[in-house]
């Protein structure tokens, strides 16, 4: 028996739960970024979102890897490999996306409560690309993820 | 912590992360294994049956990059190291490296797919 095989689907509509929150609060996140390089200040909002950000990141992360077992075998194994090599492909891609990005969030999060946008201004190149290293890592995920679904599901 | 320093290890753990998260690829490291159909780990070479490396690639990287935080951390106690828009560009670099690696080994990976069962049902 594949490691919670019986809840597989109900982890999978979680994880797009999760991952609708991280797609807004990293978008929003990106934007408020964008301004600090822009010399628009939203310091509290930018810490806000580094937290929604961090908080959606590490529950999307975890219940897709808890899904991840029954996909393995139902979907990938015995379906996809055979069928749809892409998709599988496709898949490790996404998997391993997930996990370069983690780092980032961790680490945006860590500057977001120290970082003082107006003064810290040198610090703001590095802190807008681990952000926008964030999105594009989530957006793509999250249109593979969706293909991935649509050609065969847990 | 101000925020220079917290910076810097940042930068630097993210810096590890990439790399160890890479060196798999290219056979460098420690790798274990899950058995998902035997609910089991092996830490080493690789098993016959189907196995899943994701989980340990991750740790693996994790674990590496939580040293790094820990050095950083005692590197910059007395000092900054390198300069913020060299370290931007580093990391957008290697971010960019380590995903692009990963693009390159799987975009077109040819797999053979696992024996079918004969008690197995499609869903």
């Amino acid at each position: 028996m594949v490691l919670f095989d019986s809840v597989a689907r109900i982890l999978v509509v979680l994880h797009a739960a999760a991952a609708i929150v991280l797609v807004g609060s990293s978008t929003h996140h990106a934007l408020i970024a964008l301004g600090y390089l822009r010399s628009v200040f939203k310091e509290r909002l930018g810490r806000i979102y580094a937290s929604t950000v961090l908080g959606s990141y590490l529950v999307t992360f975890l219940l897709g890897g808890a899904a991840y077992p029954a996909f393995r075998y139902h979907v990938r194994a015995l379906y996809l490999d055979r069928y749809e090599p892409w998709a599988s492909n496709l898949f490790d891609i996404k998997e391993h996306f997930a996990s370069l990005g983690l780092p980032m969030a961790v680490g945006v999060f860590v500057l977001s409560r120290v970082l003082r946008p107006k003064q810290d201004t040198e610090l703001l190149p590095t802190y807008a690309v681990m952000v926008f290293g964030v999105a594009i890592i989530v957006w793509f995920n999250l249109f593979s993820g969706l293909i991935i679904t649509l050609v065969r599901g847990v | 912590m101000n925020a220079r320093r917290a910076h810097d290890i940042v930068c630097i753990t993210a810096l590890v992360f990439f790399v160890a998260y890479v060196l798999p690829l290219f056979g460098v490291g420690p790798t274990l294994w899950y058995v998902p159909l035997e609910n089991r780990w092996v830490l080493g070479a690789k098993p016959t049956v189907m196995v899943m490396d994701w989980y340990g690639r991750t740790l693996f990287a994790i674990l590496a990059a939580g040293a790094a935080a820990i050095a950083a951390t005692l590197l910059t106690r007395k000092r900054a190291i390198g300069a913020p828009r060299i370290w931007a560009g580093v990391l957008a670099i290697a971010l960019a490296t380590a995903l692009g690696t990963y693009v390159e080994h799987l975009y077109a990976r040819e797999l053979t797919p696992e024996p079918v069962p004969s008690w197995y049902v499609p869903r």
